[in-house]
């Protein structure tokens, strides 16, 4: 495996949650929940798990944009980035105006295309944002040649440049949000559902389009959604994610084909698979919903719907024990 | 499955206006849905299946939609000539729909027990007291758990999953012949979406004289749901033919290119597969090319594609496609 990029060591994220007349903090919503995993350069790591499992905060963490929403928001943890020379900085440690020579490294693309652009800006204006920002010694004509190059890139014809977004399909403003994505020239690039709001017959491209441009600029990738056969066909290695913890983590191919943890093993199960002659698969129907992470069970998020549950897991939460063959599963009733 | 329709419908079209040019949302769809069967429609965003659905329940906004063609024929009777009156008595008894968004389709102000007996007192004329008794049985149909208590919860009690299952719940309460549900799970997470797949299946194989009309843009839903699937594009039926047929020998190639553009995993091709997509985008309803609908995005097209509309021709017993290539090929 190729030299690691960005650590997450332990991460947790509560939200605060206000009530009473005063609007005070009465609870805290533990979104993610001592979250650990690696990436490494040029690699693409998918997370899955259902609404409310935790991922999106995982994402929104290590562009960390969590505190500018709301101040009160718990972050803790390490988010370790590793420079090519060899040198490491904790990015959840560093004052913002330190950050922001790291901010052009992680980038972020959005699930909502119709929400994600700024519909009064010109699509150059769209994509020399970021290099305003980021790139002030650039010129007026540099950044121009830029942005050209950067819409050719992504398969749109430059002259689009003066457009604005409300002239363009979904999958052309998806196209458009790469770009700007590309613009700073970044290390990572942390995809938030990005293919699940396209027309079917549009996704292939834009999944197309990101491996290119994966294999041409060496990125990585951090994709999160919950169309699980997407994530296994982009994907090298995938985490599983349940109530704000890693439940299972492996290679594609163990954690598609071979799932053990009784929570991988059920969601896998229910993905509807386009054969009609397949008639033969066992399919786990979970009983019940997915618990608030307000209130989360003791011990083991997953045992109020485990088929295995015994009363062992009602005490301590499990740890991801790491296996021979590179995964790791957090369930000691499984091997 | 009987050769029986339950419902027929014969060259519908239904228009919108929209600023004064009128969009063909739906120009031309004739199919049946047989009793016992699930049917399926794969489109995607603009192809007419949800207006499609919508016209068989006669829930078009007018203005600025309108029926301008066509009918649906209903136990003898033609449901597009219907006065508005006389609908209230076919929708939620004989037909029912259950739409992708269990959070907005539920009135928030109401308690969840009230809005299955609405259903059942104005169509069974019941009392209260017996609706509400019939609600209870109707959520514990739905397989909600603690049913009697759950009745006098209101919809923000419920998660997602729960609340698509009440709604199956106002769909199914008077036993209607024809559950329409358009994108059922689309809103849902998978492992939830098991479940109401899994429920409906099951009540579906409980009433052989029922059928469902499944209108969805996920091949992999249709694949192990229908029996039978209508493949749309541009407001006209492109192709249709039973599931394996379809799925095993697609002809129309706007079909071919939807099965290879979707991602079957699989531990041999992994890595070295790419993704055939289809090229362009969906075009807008507003300008439809004249000719063949999917000609703009076609790799095979003809000349004759760009003017001239080809016909849904039968290629098989029970498989029809709307293809000039494919009508050729078959002279």
């Amino acid at each position: 495996m190729s030299a690691p990029l960005l650590e997450i060591k332990n991460l947790k994220v509560h939200f605060p949650v206000y009530g009473g007349v005063f609007q005070r903090k009465v609870a805290e919503v533990k979104a993610v929940d001592g979250v650990s995993l690696t990436i490494h350069r040029g690699e693409t790591v998918g997370l899955v798990g259902e609404s409310g499992c935790g991922k999106t905060t995982v994402g929104r963490a290590l562009v960390n944009v969590l505190k500018h929403v709301n101040s009160d928001v718990y972050v803790d943890g390490e988010v370790i980035y590793h420079a090519t020379d060899g040198t490491t900085t904790d990015l959840l440690a560093l004052k913002n105006r330190d950050l922001q020579a790291f901010r052009r490294k992680i980038q972020m693309i959005f699930q909502d295309p119709y929400s994600s652009l700024n519909s009064r800006l010109s699509v150059k204006q769209i994509i020399a944002e970021p290099l305003e920002i980021h790139r002030p010694d650039l010129s007026k004509s540099e950044v121009d040649d830029r942005v050209r190059w950067l819409l050719e890139k992504v398969g749109l014809q430059p002259e689009y440049a003066l457009r604005f977004p409300h002239e363009f399909s979904g999958g052309q403003r998806q196209r458009i949000g790469i770009a700007r994505a590309l613009a700073t020239n970044p290390e990572l690039i942390v995809c938030d559902e990005p293919v699940s709001a396209l027309d079917v017959s549009v996704q292939a491209q834009v999944i197309n389009l990101m491996e290119d441009l994966q294999k041409e600029f060496g990125l990585s990738y951090l994709f999160i959604a919950h169309d699980l056969s997407v994530v296994y066909h982009i994907s090298q290695r995938i985490a599983v994610m349940y109530l704000g913890n890693i439940v299972e983590m492996g290679s594609a191919d163990s954690v598609y084909f071979a799932p053990t943890h009784p929570y991988s093993k059920a969601l896998l199960s229910a993905v509807p698979e386009p054969d009609p002659l397949r008639t033969d698969k066992q399919r786990i129907i979970l009983e019940g919903d997915i618990p608030t992470p307000l209130n989360k069970p003791s011990g083991c998020g997953f045992r109020t719907r485990c088929p295995i549950a015994q009363d062992a897991c009602a005490k301590d939460v499990p740890v991801l024990q790491h296996k021979a063959n590179g995964s790791a599963v957090a369930c000691p009733f499984v091997t | 499955m009987t050769n029986q329709a339950l419902i027929e419908v014969k060259d519908l079209k239904t228009h919108f206006n929209i600023e004064g040019t009128w969009a063909r949302a739906v120009d031309g769809v004739s199919f049946s849905v047989h009793a016992g069967e699930v049917l399926g429609i794969v489109g995607e965003s603009g192809s007419g299946k949800s207006v499609t659905a919508l016209s068989l329940m006669r829930l078009i906004p007018d203005p600025p939609g309108r029926i301008v063609g066509g009918s649906v024929m209903y136990k003898g009777r033609d449901l597009t000539k219907l006065s508005y009156e006389e609908m209230y008595d076919i929708r939620g008894k004989e037909i029912a729909m259950i739409f992708q968004e269990p959070m907005t389709s539920l009135n928030p102000v109401l308690r969840i027990g009230n809005q299955i007996a609405e259903v059942i007192m104005a169509h069974e004329g019941l009392d209260e007291k017996s609706a509400m008794k019939r609600s209870v049985e109707m959520l514990s149909l739905v397989g909600i758990p603690d049913p009697e208590k759950r009745v006098r919860d209101y919809p923000h009690q419920f998660s997602g999953g729960m609340r698509q299952r009440v709604m199956i719940a106002i769909a199914l309460a008077c036993n209607p012949s024809i559950l329409i549900a358009d994108e059922p799970t689309t809103a849902l997470d998978v492992t939830i979406q098991a479940q109401i797949l899994e429920l409906m299946l099951e009540l579906q194989r409980k009433r052989k004289d029922a059928a469902i009309l499944l209108i969805t843009h996920d091949l992999a839903v249709v694949a192990e749901m229908c029996h039978r699937v209508i493949v749309m594009y541009g407001g006209k039926i492109q192709e249709t033919a039973d599931v394996r047929t379809l799925f095993a020998n697609p002809a129309h190639p706007y079909t071919r290119g939807l099965l290879n553009s979707i991602p079957r995993p699989s531990k041999e091709r992994k890595g070295r597969e790419r993704l055939q997509a289809i090229p362009g985008n969906v075009p807008s309803i507003m300008n439809l090319p004249t000719g063949c609908k999917f000609c703009t995005r076609c790799e095979v097209k003809l000349e004759k594609c760009d003017t001239v509309e080809p016909d849904l021709v039968e290629i098989a017993p029970g498989h029809s496609v709307r293809c000039h290539l494919v009508s050729e090929a078959q002279q």
